[in-house]
């Protein structure tokens, strides 16, 4: 039965001849029947018993040869019990990094009202290939399932999607691999990866990010100074330690805290033979992020049209990670690099705080209208990057 | 049992039931039989565990070599054995099977080797089914089948998950896996599917008759009494044997089996004195008048003798060594799987070559009838080439001719004097079987005149001779006298010992008649329990040959063209054999009860619904251990169980109704989810529950009248969801 | 079922306050049964103060508010010892932790180190500052919230902290209706204001010790422990639920099945309160990549879970 024929519909819709070569297509490609080596001797066993019946009309080898033929179709029968009616689910991260091995789950659930599944092995099915996970089910009760986790890694940034995941099963007799396919789609950005960026570098910025911005007094944690109580100030701010001591009312002061955000800008123009210096762009920023992440920076990420906003901690990190991950290398054409670039009008407020933009390529006079903090340049990118 | 020893105690009976075939298809000496027992019964005991470690057999060494060896040996042996010993394919190649059964046996240690077993074991069965068609071959295959299901079963689930490396021997999590309860109902159940299976593939499978390597089954069996020549005294020696020679229906008589049967052979006319021969060798073909049935006699009653009502009889007649086909006297039509049928000039009928064969043919008698001019007439005139060939006589017959003569002094017509002579044979003389005559030279005269005693020959012998002295046309006839009446399958069986000479007097309206000079036999022994049983045995075997070992294509096209007749004749054809059903059942009930009176076929339907709703209620009782979920541990031992019993059935009802319900719904859930899919039901579910919940979970228990009304709840619902449907 | 009177009016009454909320009221009245703590992790504006202080109301019992911002001090809220000149000794002034029902309000924004001075006074239910040692009020209910849309300076409750708190819970956007319902009323700066006590301290005393009553049959507390069980066996996991989880599971079912005019547990009473109770208990495992909501995920896993082990019948 087709349960789910509206793909084919939604494809084809118009044209019936094409739609009927679909759906056997999809037919065909949900089901399949394959010989195992024993299954090829018992086939061979059963037309050796059939050739031996023909030749002597015995009946009793016409009875042998019906049981041969009523194993195999017992065998159809239940393995195809087995695979249908399996329910897949998906339990995936949001997002992934490359070259980092992932935990994947999948929750496979039994509807079958009374037969329990044997032998299932799964595996995903992604672009057309099969990749087999090691999963492999030796029991399913009816109306239960089971979770299988396994791992995956990404090799490069983008998107990966799988696709189906296809469920075989030698049961009952070992003779037939029956396989099923089940489309449970699932997409997955994975985000370039994060590489460790010489501390050196990551200090500059941070001491040149906060050397542009003097200490002052304000909200925050970190002790500015100590000073005599004023009638006024807030009694919580009294520093009672001191106070013991000097027998006068201290207060405490503290520094602010706000002016240590900075604005990373990444430029996606890149015309194809610089195509690795600007995954290489890519992964920079990612660490960069990461680390200044680390240290509890307030962080934001420009990347062509898309701006994540000024935010911190481990979530805000993440969507400016997932930013990273789906943002597409564009070739310089004729309309001309300086078509609405936000990159440009960066300049330095106490609004971006320290601004910093990646540019792997730039037409020269492009280059220069940009103002920032501070540029990378290719060159430096490429020094930069240097053991990616 | 653990999955592992299973499926080598599954193996092992797997290659057991093999051999059970091959043992009793007869075709292995019984030194091989006894060894491959032994071997048989030490593989399992070795399956349980129960040589351990430290005795003599852990002594016997396991290494490869030395078992390759001993199966290089049994080929030799094998090559030894169809060369010299037995000069024939199949008992060596089964001789060289057992062997290898018993080394592979011996030797169950990998995957490998379990497969290589199965294969074994399966030639092994198919050479059986080779060697015979008898009936209990039917209970080998069935055993066969479920080891067969649960050998390949086991095999496939104590492999572990398929790695890349296949040659690995994979030690699977599942091979220590327990035979629960359920498995096991399970795995029996695919067996009796595929059983099925089987059945209805086997009716269905076209059946082509490309006989190229045909190999005659066995030999015919050796009659007396049907050659060209018969001595006195052969009939006699097979008196004693037991051998079925053939099967006779009557389909036509209600009321068969209860008279004896006569079923004519060969008519013989010379006697030289002590052996009867036929004069004349001439045979013509019949002519078929239609698709495989002759008639004897072309056209209708040419000579206008009187006829009785025709008679027909479907015989089913072993494979002989003689080519003669026996009928009731006298045959008018055969039908039957032949190329062509010859008859001889005293109506014997002949088969252009002896059956190799069992055959099964349908003849069409008609007896001839004693007309009144015949009876009362006072000379009778008859044709001289009746006279030329009948009534020729040996030499030394004159003392016959005076005890002829002197028994026959007062009759006054033909008719009379013949009379007269069959009641002095028939009472004046002693019937036995001891007459030793094949020494004698003069045995009619031995047993006339001296003995007194002697067999249906001599009585026969005796017959015509007096009455040719007398100027009556007479001649002997052999055949088979049929008496024992098989009352489960309506037909007769004959025997060798059945064979039977008697007389065939002509008269000249009314042809050729039937006597018989022998006196009846000492009393027929009186059906005893046993003979009941092996009649039955006989009767099963009957059908066994029909319905399997004769299936043939015309039987598929005869079922195909059944159908497509239309219901009424199926209908009629299945009412007749559950009632033949009931019939038989209770003639065995007879037997053992010695009830004379037969109950109304209104009796033989009851009882056999009432078996059916026995059945389907232990099946009904059965069914519960089926439903998913019900192997909880722990189940409450308290007087709740009721309750609970009742909560289960509703969910049932509800799960029937079209409610999902996994193993992970509470009843708060299922309470929700009735509500909103099967809104009516929601009082009783609800109320059901909160019983059920007080019971289960709670520490209390119900009162009397609470179960009453869960009771109640499971009653309404019940009605609820049949009126929902 | 009948519930028995004493939660009929306490729920009743913040009722008349929270419109809509019927599930969350009863899980705040089950944790104060349950001697538990409760975590409101929610959107600002949806009712999460105004909640604490209909509890708070509707027991004779004193109510506190602390708002976290992050320059609070531990000394702002155990009290801090103040030196008085006159008697020449330093002088103990309680901080607001000393009150029946305290609010924490958006607990993230603070340091680390005043919320670990919070939640060593929940899980010790005394507070030592300068070598003496103060014992808290019975009873003692902390109402915690989180806002977890904000990044900006927060510092959200690391998991191992997240076990001091019985359930976890979100209040949502009310119904339409509701909110209709509530913008109709008239106006009320603390709209708890208005409602009146129906229950004294020494009332939910004694329905706290009415928790040991409650019979959790054999099968119920098998079918608990199996959901801890499997918790601790998933792969998606890498922490599952500990001991004290465990127990913290038992003990909220326990006073759900009393809240509910029940003697005895079932087990749609651990089901219900699995993906409340433990969700937060448990850690996704690390190889899982970034998961944004790590609360829903969180909570999507244990239900997952629950689903999988059978209900016993």
């Amino acid at each position: 039965m087709l349960q789910d024929s509206t793909p084919v519909t939604k494809a084809f819709g118009h044209n019936p001849a094409l739609r009927i070569r679909s759906r056997l297509h999809y037919l065909a490609t949900r089901r399949s029947i394959r010989l195992t080596s024993e299954g090829i001797r018992f086939l061979l066993f059963t037309i050796g018993i059939g050739v031996a019946a023909i030749n002597t009309g015995n009946n009793l080898f016409y009875l042998l040869l019906a049981m041969m033929l009523g194993l195999v179709v017992i065998s159809g029968l239940l393995s195809e019990h087995c695979v249908r009616r399996l329910e897949f689910h998906r339990h995936l991260p949001d997002l992934i990094m490359a070259n980092e091995p992932t935990t994947v789950t999948l929750s496979v659930t039994n509807h079958n009202r009374w037969l329990p599944s044997f032998s299932l092995r799964l595996s995903d099915i992604v672009s057309g290939q099969q990749l087999d996970r090691g999963l492999f089910i030796d029991h399913l009760a009816a109306q239960r399932s089971v979770l299988l986790s396994y791992p995956i890694v990404a090799t490069t940034r983008g998107k990966l999607s799988l696709d189906c995941v296809r469920a075989e099963t030698l049961f009952p007799f070992g003779l037939f691999l029956k396989r099923a396919l089940y489309q449970v789609p699932a997409e997955i950005p994975v985000s370039p990866p994060i590489k460790p960026v010489s501390l050196r570098f990551i200090d500059e910025m941070v001491s040149e990010g906060q050397g542009l911005s003097l200490p002052r007094r304000g909200h925050g944690t970190q002790l500015y100074n100590l000073r005599l109580y004023q009638p006024g100030d807030d009694s919580r701010a009294i520093h009672w330690m001191t106070t013991a001591r000097t027998s006068t009312l201290m207060v405490r002061e503290t520094e602010a805290e706000d002016q240590r955000r900075m604005t990373i800008a990444l430029s996606t123009l890149a015309p194809d033979e610089r195509n690795t210096l600007f995954e290489h762009s890519v992964t920079l920023v990612a660490s960069l992020l990461w680390h200044l992440s680390q240290r509890s920076f307030p962080l934001r990420l420009i990347v062509h049209e898309a701006d994540s906003g000024l935010g911190c901690g481990s979530d805000h990190l993440f969507a400016m990670l997932r930013l990273l991950a789906v943002c597409e290398r564009r070739a310089p054409d004729s309309t001309g690099p300086t078509v609405s670039n936000p990159i440009l009008t960066l300049g330095h407020d106490a609004e971006r705080g320290y601004t910093v933009v990646v540019l792997p390529w730039s037409d020269p006079e492009a280059s220069a209208a940009v103002s920032a903090d501070r540029v990378l340049q290719a060159a430096h990118i490429e020094g930069l990057t240097n053991g990616f | 049992m653990v999955f592992n020893q299973a499926c080598r105690f599954s193996a092992i009976v797997l290659a057991a039931t093999a051999f059970a075939g091959l043992l009793f298809a007869r075709s292995m000496p019984s030194w091989l039989a006894i060894l491959t027992v032994t071997v048989l019964v030490f593989a399992i005991l070795q399956t349980f565990g129960w040589p351990s470690g430290n005795t003599v057999l852990s002594g016997l060494p396991n290494a490869p070599s030395v078992w390759n060896s001993l199966l290089i040996g049994a080929f030799v042996l094998f090559l030894l054995d169809l060369t010299m010993i037995s000069r024939e394919l199949l008992p060596a190649g089964i001789h060289f099977l057992v062997v290898l059964l018993n080394v592979k046996l011996m030797t169950l240690h990998d995957r490998r080797d379990y497969r290589h077993l199965y294969a074994i074991s399966l030639m092994a069965i198919l050479a059986s089914a080779a060697l015979t068609t008898d009936v209990w071959y039917v209970s080998i295959f069935v055993f066969y089948l479920l080891a067969v299901v649960w050998s390949l079963l086991l095999h496939h689930l104590t492999s572990g998950p398929p790695s890349a490396n296949p040659a690995r021997a994979q030690v699977s999590p599942r091979a220590t896996w327990f035979i629960t309860n359920r498995f096991f109902w399970l795995t029996n159940g695919i067996a009796v599917l595929t059983f099925l299976f089987t059945l209805v593939i086997f009716f269905i499978l076209p059946r082509i008759s490309v006989g190229v390597l045909q190999k005659p089954s066995g030999e015919g069996l050796r009659t007396t009494g049907f050659s060209e020549r018969v001595d006195l005294g052969m009939i006699g020696s097979v008196k004693e044997d037991r051998q079925i020679v053939m099967r006779v229906e009557l389909p036509d008589q209600a009321d068969a089996g209860k008279e004896r049967f006569y079923l004519r052979g060969l008519a013989y006319d010379q006697y030289n004195g002590r052996s009867w021969s036929s004069g004349s060798r001439h045979r013509r073909s019949l002519g078929g008048i239609a698709d495989g049935v002759f008639a004897v006699r072309s056209g209708a009653n040419r000579n206008g003798y009187g006829l009785s009502e025709p008679l027909r009889q479907d015989i089913l007649l072993e494979a002989l060594d003689t080519s003669v086909l026996f009928a009731a006297p006298f045959a008018e039509y055969v039908s039957g799987d032949f190329i062509g049928i010859h008859v001889d000039s005293m109506t014997g009928l002949h088969l252009p070559y002896t059956s190799s064969s069992r055959i099964r043919y349908s003849v069409v008698s008609r007896e001839h009838r004693l007309s009144s001019e015949d009876r009362t007439a006072a000379e009778l005139e008859y044709a001289s080439a009746i006279r030329d060939r009948y009534l020729q006589l040996p030499e030394g017959s004159d003392q016959v001719r005076d005890l002829a003569r002197h028994v026959t002094v007062s009759a006054v017509t033909p008719h009379e004097r013949i009379t007269a002579v069959l009641t002095h044979l028939l009472s004046g003389y002693q019937y036995s079987l001891d007459a030793e005559t094949t020494t004698s030279l003069h045995p009619i005269d031995d047993f006339l005149f001296r003995r007194k005693t002697g067999y249906c020959e001599h009585y026969a012998t005796a017959m015509v001779i007096m009455l040719r002295t007398l100027g009556v046309p007479a001649r002997l006839v052999t055949g088979f006298l049929a008496t024992e009446w098989n009352e489960f399958g309506g037909y007769y069986t004959v025997r060798q010992r059945d064979a039977h000479a008697w007389v065939e007097v002509f008269y000249p309206h009314a042809g050729w008649i039937t006597l018989d000079p022998t006196p009846t036999a000492a009393s027929i022994p009186s059906p005893s329990m046993w003979e009941g049983f092996q009649r039955l045995g006989e009767s099963i075997r009957l059908h066994w040959d029909r319905a399997f070992i004769r299936y043939s294509a015309r039987d598929q096209l005869a079922v195909i063209h059944t159908l497509r007749e239309g219901s009424d004749s199926a209908r009629d054809a299945v009412s007749r054999w559950t009632v033949a059903l009931g019939a038989a059942a209770l003639q065995l009930m007879r037997t053992f009860v010695g009830q004379v009176q037969t109950p109304p076929p209104v009796m033989t339907w009851a009882l056999l619904l009432a078996s059916v709703i026995a059945l389907s209620a232990l099946m009904l009782a059965v069914r519960h251990r089926w439903a998913p979920g019900h192997f909880t541990r722990g189940m409450p031992v308290k007087r709740q169980q009721q309750i609970v019993q009742h909560y289960r059935s509703m969910l049932r009802i509800a799960a029937r109704r079209g409610i999902r319900i996994a193993p992970s719904t509470t009843p708060t859930e299922l309470m929700q989810h009735v509500r909103r899919s099967w809104s009516e039901a929601e009082s009783a579910v609800v109320e059901l529950t909160a019983l059920y919940c007080r019971a289960r979970f709670g520490n209390s228990s119900l009162s009397g009248e609470e179960l009453l009304r869960a009771v109640d709840h499971i009653r309404a619902l019940q009605r609820l969801a049949r009126a929902s449907q | 079922m009948n519930v028995p009177k004493p939660f009929h009016a306490i729920q009743d009454n913040i009722a008349r306050v929270i419109k809509g909320k019927a599930q969350v009221i009863e899980m705040a009245v089950v944790c104060l049964v349950a001697r538990g703590h409760l975590l409101l992790e929610d959107v600002p504006g949806v009712g999460k103060t105004t909640l604490a202080h209909s509890l708070a109301r509707s027991l004779d019992c004193s109510f506190k508010r602390i708002q976290f911002t992050s320059d609070l001090l531990p000394s702002d809220i155990v009290g801090v010892s103040i030196f008085n000149r006159q008697h020449q000794a330093f002088e103990f002034v309680p901080g607001p932790i000393f009150a029946n029902i305290v609010l924490a309000d958006e607990i993230n924004r603070t340091t680390p180190k005043t919320q670990s001075s919070l939640l060593e006074a929940m899980s010790e239910a005394q507070v030592s500052v300068d070598n003496q040692t103060h014992s808290l009020k019975q009873p003692f209910m902390v109402i915690a919230t989180q806002n977890p849309a904000e990044y900006h300076g927060t510092f959200p409750l690391p998991e191992s902290q997240l076990d001091r708190f019985l359930m976890r819970l979100r209040i949502g956007y009310p119904s339409l209706e509701e909110e209709r319902k509530v913008l109709n009323r008239p106006y009320a700066l603390h709209p708890a204001d208005s409602l009146a006590p129906v229950l004294t301290a020494q009332d939910v005393l004694e329905l706290q010790r009415r928790i040991e009553e409650v019979h959790m049959d054999e099968s119920v507390c098998e079918y608990l422990l199996a959901i801890v069980h499997a918790t601790r066996q998933s792969e998606l996991l890498s922490l599952g639920v500990s001991t004290r989880g465990a127990l913290a599971l038992n003990n909220a079912s326990k006073a759900l099945a009393l809240v509910r005019g029940r003697e005895y547990c079932l087990p749609d009473d651990v089901k219900e309160l699995a993906p409340i109770v433990l969700s937060h208990r448990v850690m996704l495992s690390r190889a899982q990549g970034m998961r944004a909501q790590s609360f829903e995920q969180a909570e999507r896993i244990v239900l997952d879970i629950v689903e999988t082990i059978p209900v016993p019948v």
